[in-house]
């Protein structure tokens, strides 16, 4: 009588279960930016040796621009906005997905992480029932959301501790917690939720400034805070503040009013600097660490089950895993909020 | 000491007189206004007593009418004249000696002496006594002798010369006031007979006026006359020379000054003057004297001829030294006086007097006759009289007469200073003379009505002004925010980065883009810098409208104490707290000088944000390769970034002056309403000033306020008066010297 299922099990493994991480932030947060930092990243870590990142066709090509650009964006000494927005599709049939393979190196992949992106106008007030249901729904079957905070809206123009004027119109942290709570009632298996401020390195060198970023995101989702901290989700959310740096050298310089529209001005940090992102790999980490930890405890869910038997047939791969994932920074403006528990990977 | 020397001291000594009498001058006038002061004073007194009614005025009209102001004008008067001896010393141009003897003693001998003039000139008494006339005597080798004769005005002939024998002669009556009147009124004629210096004064003064219409039309003529040196004995003598005719021009004749050559070498700018005799019967010359010695004397011969057969100090003798003595109490006669003993000789008709001469100076300390020297001299002898007398003189007054000049000053300014203090004492008590209304009947049930409804009232305002203030905390400043936007832009709009050129030359000056780049910081953030100083009016117009927001809300009830608005009304509202009310005075003070500075509240905070721009802070380095684009950028990067982080941390700013506003009302509102006591200090300013802030409530009040107010003025203007630093005419003299 456990035949079917154990057949099931084999069969979603063989057909390569997909991780779905949610990105949920509004365009122009540095969502795009922050992937291709992350895979850029992992690249260049030791662990490049063992494990294999691989993204698909569609997702390679549009890395590949992304990087170009913000390889650019060192070439002149000040810039303002960063680089052009993701264009927002039609519908949620061309939502546009980000898919990468995770494995040992030179064998096949087991394990494929797709990152879901969602248009701006997903976010917006005006979003519709259609939208909202559809957000809903991926929230639901992603293990993990990552939540890129435009770091500059957040920490600029408060005055005295209070937010600034930009913070709610370019992070939507009201909508975002709409959609989670919308979400999250009656979750049935543990998630992780990533805040990672991006466009940060202003912050991420000031002295003092990592821990009045983390203070900053808490205060700039207050509601989502408490909505994660309340008693249906204490035991089964993990929250992480996970800061990236996605270009590295260069920083955000100041507002500037153009036409009565703030303009974000970054500059770099001298004339000589280059790309070279930090710690854009912290989110992957935290993510196999948050899925280790699923996958050693003995227990069955709804939409990820698979990671059961993820790594059962392969403990090399699993040691891999286990290091990378081991690599998880919590300080200096990282922090896990809560649930700590659902990142203990025990030995 | 060299004679050529000891001249030129002399004249040192005398020009450096001038600056002083200046000052003199100028505490004289200052004297008259303190008089004038007085006499308003004394004014006022009159009408406040005729206004003062009912039994509580009784102790106001007692403490008016002992104030001795006519004591103190007394006093003035005596420092004023004072003065004017004093101002005349540091006016004079000239070294001046005055000889003094009685008739008959050899003092015109002593004068034909020194001056080298004959009996013609000054005219000896061997026959017929001295007149009154007073002669002058002046070196001066460089013009011809000639004398100038100084004609009384019918005026001044009738006080001086005329009014003095009424004065002595009670018996004759009073004094004519014109001359026609004397004329008309027939020989002067006493009701009893006069004995003694009596009889022969009244005699005197018949003769004069039975030789009115010899003289008279002398009187007011034009004067002076110059005359010829051979013309004056008809001026100055009763009788020609041989006796045989009377001279009645005298009696016209004020005074007498001579330019001569003297026959010493070296007497400086010397006169000499001839102190009319005394002993004789000519009543003026007492005071003539007296006044003389005191103005225009710096040493005075005292002349005597011992007879041969025996002599003594005769009262004559020690009263005219008294005289003396008053002429100039400020300076110890002692100090400038010089005896003459006359010595005549075997052969003479007086004979020899030697011994008598010598008894005499060994008795004159005896006789409290004190002296800087005593000579014994035959007056006669040229040779002996410049060496006992012209030239010991000469040398003293060179050595001493600056010494003799800053006492005789300094005495005079200590009496000048002690007389002021007394005066301003007075005129303290003076001004409280009328009682301000304190501890009356503060339990008259009108007032307590009255201070109910008004204290209720004030603290109902002053505590809605503070809760408006307390919502308004929240809210940002608009004022202080336009003033910061308009510094804001006008920083972004000119902004003081140099074009590459400069910045080219700079580094060629320099040597390096390094040198050039950090130098090129400092003057910008210099540059922005100042452009955030005139915030600083901004907060100030800030905290101003609120001040002028408390002194409007307590004009509602008290409205009445002053016509000022606003801030003027509050510091008007200070100014009349008595001294029983320390707290409220506290508080006021402390509303009134609360202030809000740039310096204070925003310069450390705007500093911070100017980091980037400081060359060891910056977080701008230049490149290894550096060029003048790159300067550029980075200093046009990092002017922007400091106005970008200046304008918010100026925002948090903007909430502060209404913060501060409601900080300092709250403490204010503490101190005169809250704290412990500050009802009754209300209660007893509010008494105090109760005919004002109801008016009408208080009719016989406020009559009685008015009248104190107007006598408390006039005490505090004489006060005033009587406080001026010209007063101290030495202090100021040598603030002087020593400046540049």
């Amino acid at each position: 009588m456990f035949a079917p299922k154990a057949n099931g099990r084999l069969l979603r493994l063989n057909a390569m279960q997909e991780v779905i991480t949610s990105m949920l932030g509004p365009s122009g947060v540095g969502k795009t930016s922050l992937l291709t930092a992350m895979y850029e990243q992992f690249e260049s870590t030791a662990f490049a040796a063992a494990l294999q990142l691989t993204p698909d066709e569609e997702s390679s090509a549009v890395l590949q621009d992304r990087l170009a650009e913000l390889r650019s964006l060192t070439y002149t000494f000040e810039a303002t906005g960063g680089v052009s927005g993701t264009e927002a599709p039609a519908g949620p049939e061309s939502l546009r997905k980000f898919t990468f393979d995770l494995g040992k190196k030179g064998a096949r992949p087991s394990l494929r992480i797709a990152f879901q992106d969602y248009p701006g106008a997903y976010h917006g007030s005006r979003a519709g029932a259609d939208e909202r249901a559809f957000i809903r729904r991926m929230l639901q079957k992603s293990a993990v959301v990552l939540i890129p905070v435009d770091a500059p809206p957040l920490m600029e123009g408060g005055d005295n501790g209070a937010l600034g004027p930009w913070h709610e119109r370019m992070n939507r942290p009201t909508q975002i917690t709409d959609h989670f709570k919308r979400a999250y009632q009656n979750l049935d298996a543990p998630r992780l939720v990533l805040f990672t401020p991006t466009k940060c390195e202003k912050y991420m060198r000031a002295e003092d400034g990592p821990a009045e970023l983390a203070a900053a995101v808490k205060r700039g989702y207050p509601r989502l805070f408490d909505l994660f901290a309340s008693e249906g989700l204490r035991d089964q959310v993990a929250v992480v503040i996970a800061p990236v740096q996605t270009v590295g050298a260069v920083v955000f310089s100041r507002v500037e009013e153009r036409a009565g529209q703030p303009h974000f001005c970054f500059r770099k940090v001298n004339k000589d600097a280059a790309y070279c992102p930090v710690d854009s790999e912290q989110p992957l980490r935290y993510l196999l660490r948050f899925l280790l930890r699923m996958h050693r405890d003995d227990r069955r869910w709804r939409y990820f089950d698979f990671v059961r038997d993820w790594l059962r047939l392969d403990h090399h791969l699993e040691e891999a895993v286990r290091a990378f994932a081991g690599g998880c920074k919590t300080t200096e403006g990282f922090e896990i909020v809560q649930g700590e528990r659902l990142l203990e990977v025990p030995r | 000491m060299a004679t050529s020397a000891r001249s030129a001291l002399i004249e040192q000594v005398i020009a450096a007189r001038r600056p002083l009498a200046d000052r003199i001058a100028a505490a004289r006038s200052a004297l008259d206004d303190l008089r004038e002061a007085l006499l308003r004073l004394d004014l006022e007194r009159g009408r406040v007593l005729s206004e003062l009614e009912g039994p509580s005025a009784k102790g106001v009209v007692a403490r008016l009418q002992s104030l001795d102001l006519g004591r103190l004008v007394l006093g003035l008067e005596e420092r004023r004249q004072a003065l004017s001896r004093l101002e005349a010393r540091f006016r004079r141009e000239r070294l001046a000696v005055g000889v003094v003897g009685r008739a008959r003693q050899g003092k015109s001998r002593l004068l034909q002496t020194l001056t080298g003039l004959g009996a013609r000139e000054i005219p000896d008494g061997d026959r017929t006594h001295c007149t009154g006339v007073r002669s002058t005597i002046i070196h001066r080798p460089e013009v011809e002798p000639h004398a100038e004769v100084w004609l009384h005005t019918e005026r001044s002939f009738l006080d001086e010369v005329i009014a003095p024998y009424y004065a002595e002669l009670p018996e004759l009556g009073a004094p004519p006031r014109t001359l026609a009147e004397w004329r008309a009124a027939g020989p002067p004629r006493a009701k009893a007979r006069l004995l003694g210096s009596e009889g022969a004064k009244l005699a005197h003064l018949t003769r004069a006026f039975s030789s009115l219409d010899q003289f008279a039309p002398l009187l007011g003529a034009a004067s002076p006359r110059r005359i010829p040196l051979g013309e004056v004995r008809r001026w100055v003598a009763q009788t020609s020379p041989d006796g045989e005719n009377p001279y009645y021009q005298h009696l016209a004749v004020r005074e007498v000054k001579m330019a001569s050559s003297f026959p010493h070498e070296d007497v400086a700018r010397m006169q000499v003057i001839d102190m009319p005799g005394l002993g004789d019967t000519g009543v003026g010359d007492e005071a003539r004297l007296i006044a003389t010695l005191g103005h225009e004397v710096d040493a005075v011969l005292f002349v005597r001829m011992p007879k041969p057969l025996g002599d003594h100090w005769a009262d004559v003798d020690v009263a005219l030294y008294d005289l003396a003595r008053r002429a100039l109490p400020e300076l110890p006669l002692e100090r400038w006086a010089f005896f003459v003993l006359n010595r005549t000789r075997a052969g003479t008709k007086q004979g020899d007097n030697l011994k008598n001469c010598e008894d005499l100076r060994s008795d004159a300390s005896r006789q409290g006759l004190a002296a800087v020297r005593c000579a014994i001299v035959d007056c006669s002898d040229r040779r002996e009289v410049e060496l006992e007398i012209l030239d010991p003189l000469l040398e003293y007054v060179a050595a001493h007469v600056e010494r003799l000049d800053r006492d005789y000053a300094s005495m005079a300014e200590q009496q000048l200073r002690d007389f002021v203090e007394e005066a301003r004492t007075i005129l303290e008590e003076a001004e409280r003379a009328i009682a301000r209304e304190g501890g009356g009947d503060r339990e008259n049930p009108l007032f307590r009505r009255l201070f109910d409804t008004i204290w209720e009232e004030l603290a109902g305002l002053l505590e809605g002004y503070l809760a408006r203030l307390q919502r308004r905390r929240r809210e940002e400043d608009p004022d202080l925010a336009l003033q910061i936007a308009a510094a804001l832009d006008a920083s972004r709009e000119r902004p003081p980065i140099p074009d590459l050129e400069t910045i080219e030359r700079r580094r060629h000056a320099r040597g390096s883009y390094a040198i050039a780049y950090n130098e090129l910081l400092h003057e910008v953030r210099t540059e922005l810098s100042r452009c955030f100083l005139r915030l600083d009016d901004g907060l100030k117009r800030s905290l101003l409208a609120v001040k002028e927001g408390v002194g409007e809300v307590m004009r509602g009830p008290l409205g009445q104490v002053s016509e000022d608005t606003g801030l003027p009304f509050l510091r008007a509202l200070r100014q009349r707290l008595p001294p029983e009310s320390p707290g409220l005075a506290e508080g006021f003070d402390m509303l009134l000088d609360f202030d809000l500075s740039y310096r204070g509240l925003i310069q450390h905070r705007i500093r911070r944000h100017l980091d980037g721009l400081t060359p060891d802070l910056t977080s701008l380095q230049l490149s290894t390769r550096p060029d003048a684009a790159e300067v550029r950028a980075y200093l046009d990067t990092l002017y922007r970034e400091a106005i970008y982080e200046a304008e918010h941390g100026l925002r948090g700013l903007l909430y502060e002056p209404n913060q501060a506003a409601f900080a300092m009302v709250e403490e204010f509102v503490d101190r005169v309403l809250r704290a412990r006591g500050a009802r009754t200090e209300w209660d007893l300013f509010l008494f105090e000033i109760r005919s004002e802030v109801w008016r009408g409530e208080f009719d016989r009040l406020e009559a009685r306020t008015r009248t104190r107010r107007r006598w408390e003025e006039a005490a505090r203007a004489a006060r005033s008066a009587a406080s001026t630093p010209a007063f101290r005419f030495l202090e100021s003299h040598a603030a002087q010297d020593r400046g540049p």
